[in-house]
């Protein structure tokens, strides 16, 4: 209990060690128009509601599992070609990105390709799958190459090996990494926005992909190795509609998450995925600016150039805040094995994983909306001209992005709105599983309290990146 | 859980919200300023003084004018007004604020910084 006490201080100091300094960061090359920090009031209502939602919440909580085995009813069966042609559109929209980001303008505004990479593929694929369920798998691209090169060789050979075993201690871990990857090269990348380099990187994933396809089969490595078929398959599992066998079941929201299987790096890859999304909104605040200055310098001494020891200080920024979410979360499991010792706190912490995505989901509407709400106009007149030649295909080349539609005081809503909710749905998760795992609901409450505390120290710090202290 | 302490919470609860009203209640509006209209002098193709911070208030005007010994093109982002500047020469942006939000004006060319513009609700 002690050395709980202790980690807890350091998180929290870690947490409060705000300090106000001059000069703004320079955001994504995208944006032509930053968030303003979500002013005092609305802060102060949103933590509040969140406190409040949490006591009513324990009040009137139920006392028997809902959410473990929800009923899923099938809807529609889709025709098998359909299956075919969405495969065909996803390979064929990537093959287009790859030569667009070889044969267009070579900037990141005249190029559709980082549009398309980071607001349409990175934060519009987990905003649809969060509605209408894992559509993704549908048009994966990685996914309907490594399938069409297994029915090719199918074809053309008589003796093709069986897939290995995945190894269990694999897990979710090469998504990890793929998503870590992700994040950095988003971040802190000097040359995130070059359209050629993006195209080489997407290679590169994509040759990696078929090696782990080729070696434990398409169907297994994208469940587990494929970092973006991982990553927005977590957002897909709390969606009202889940697709499966080319059949369409509905069932109640949030009902798909328990149902995470915390194979190893699953608890991992949450964290990561909560955690980097903190460091995109960290990191254009001017506390992170003074401590990159810091960092630069210590990298710039070591003998790295300028632009190397601003990567190397952001790397290591990134790196931190996954470790503080991971603490964090790691704090929560210690708490409920203080509560009760007949589970071990690792255990735990596997057992309560999905009642994270929620709250991934909202840390990505918080951070994002605005990008897809902005940017993603942006779409409009790339598609008419994705190369930046001044073609005009589809006759809207000369459509401008409408930064009127919503303003800064709707973007606040949206973005508190997303947190308080979050918060509640994963609550809600976490007490239903609490509820499944302790026969005594009286001990399923105390240990609750732990993850309560947790929830509300990642909504907390989820509005204080969106606050004027962090900016 | 008891019906007690289901009561108890609904009470904490309860608390809160009034608490939180008091608070907030109390905290007054701030009301921002805009700075008025605002001066961007720029030398080897830097910012006199650093990055300028600027505020206008939405509904109101923004007005800035960049000084440059620097020919380039100066570009307010957002409102997407590109204009080019004559080396020793000067351009002035002027237009209605009806965009909130934060926005960079940029010398294009040196992708460099010059003003942070930020238009208030």
């Amino acid at each position: 209990m002690t050395r709980l006490r202790v980690a807890g201080g350091l998180a929290l100091a870690g947490l409060l060690s705000a300090a106000a300094a001059p000069e703004s960061a320079l955001a994504h090359g995208l944006v032509g128009k930053q968030d303003l920090p979500i002013p005092r009031w609305l802060f102060a209502w949103a933590a509040s509601l969140v406190l409040v939602a949490s006591f009513v919440g324990l009040a009137a909580l139920w006392s028997t599992p809902r959410l473990q085995r929800v009923e899923e009813r099938r809807r529609l069966l889709l025709p098998r070609w359909l299956e075919g042609l969405a495969g065909a559109a996803g390979i064929a929209g990537f093959g287009f990105v790859i030569y667009a980001g070889f044969a267009g303008q070579q900037n990141s505004t005249g190029n559709v390709v980082p549009t398309v990479v980071y607001v349409v593929f990175w934060v519009g694929v987990p905003f649809v799958s969060a509605v209408f369920g894992d559509v993704f798998r549908a048009v994966n691209p990685w996914l309907a190459l490594g399938k069409a090169a297994g029915w090719l060789t199918r074809r053309v050979s008589d003796t093709v090996p069986e897939p290995l075993p995945y190894p269990e201690r694999l897990g979710r871990w090469p998504a990890v990494i793929g998503v870590l990857a992700f994040a950095w090269v988003e971040l802190t990348y000097a040359n995130k926005d070059d359209p050629s380099q993006l195209a080489v990187m997407a290679l590169v994933y994509t040759a990696v992909q078929l090696v782990g396809m080729s070696l434990y089969g398409a169907d297994t490595w994208s469940k587990r190795g494929d970092a973006f078929s991982v990553y927005f398959g977590m957002f897909a599992r709390i969606a009202p509609l889940r697709w499966r066998d080319r059949a369409l079941f509905t069932r109640p929201p949030l009902g798909g998450a328990p149902r995470l299987s915390a194979v190893p790096g699953t608890v991992a890859l949450l964290c990561t995925m909560i955690g980097t999304t903190s460091f995109d909104g960290f990191s254009q605040g001017s506390l992170w600016t003074s401590m990159a200055d810091r960092l630069q310098t210590f990298f710039g001494n070591l003998g790295f150039n300028a632009e190397h020891a601003l990567e190397a200080a952001g790397t290591v920024g990134l790196i931190m805040m996954v470790l503080l979410v991971s603490l964090l979360y790691r704090l929560g499991a210690a708490g409920m094995h203080d509560v009760n010792r007949r589970l071990p706190t690792g255990e735990l912490a596997r057992r309560f994983a999905h009642t994270l995505v929620p709250i991934a989901l909202a840390y990505v509407v918080a951070h994002y909306f605005s990008l897809l709400a902005y940017q993603g106009q942006a779409m409009a007149y790339l598609v008419s001209d994705p190369l930046g030649t001044g073609a005009d295909e589809f006759g809207t080349a000369s459509a401008a992005i409408n930064y009127t539609w919503i303003g800064a005081t709707g973007i606040w809503y949206v973005q508190c709105g997303a947190l308080v909710v979050g918060h509640v749905a994963g609550l809600t998760l976490a007490h239903d599983r609490a509820l499944a795992i302790y026969d005594d609901p009286k001990e399923a409450n105390r240990s609750q309290y732990w993850m309560l505390a947790v929830m509300v120290a990642f909504t907390s710090l989820g509005l204080w990146l969106l606050s004027a202290t962090a900016q | 859980m008891t019906r007690n302490s289901r009561l108890a919470l609904l009470g904490v609860a309860l608390v809160i919200v009034v608490v939180a009203a008091i608070v907030i209640g109390t905290g007054g509006s701030s009301t921002t300023k805009s700075s008025g209209p605002a001066t961007v002098v720029v030398k080897d193709a830097k910012p006199v003084g650093g990055v300028k911070d600027v505020t206008f208030k939405k509904g109101g005007t923004v007005d800035l004018t960049v000084e440059s010994d620097t020919a380039d093109e100066v570009h307010f982002h957002g409102y997407d007004v590109h204009k080019d500047v004559a080396k020793g020469g000067s351009v002035h942006f002027k237009f209605p604020a009806k965009i909130d939000g934060k926005f960079i004006v940029e010398l294009e060319q040196h992708k460099q910084t010059l003003a942070n513009v930020t238009v208030e609700p």
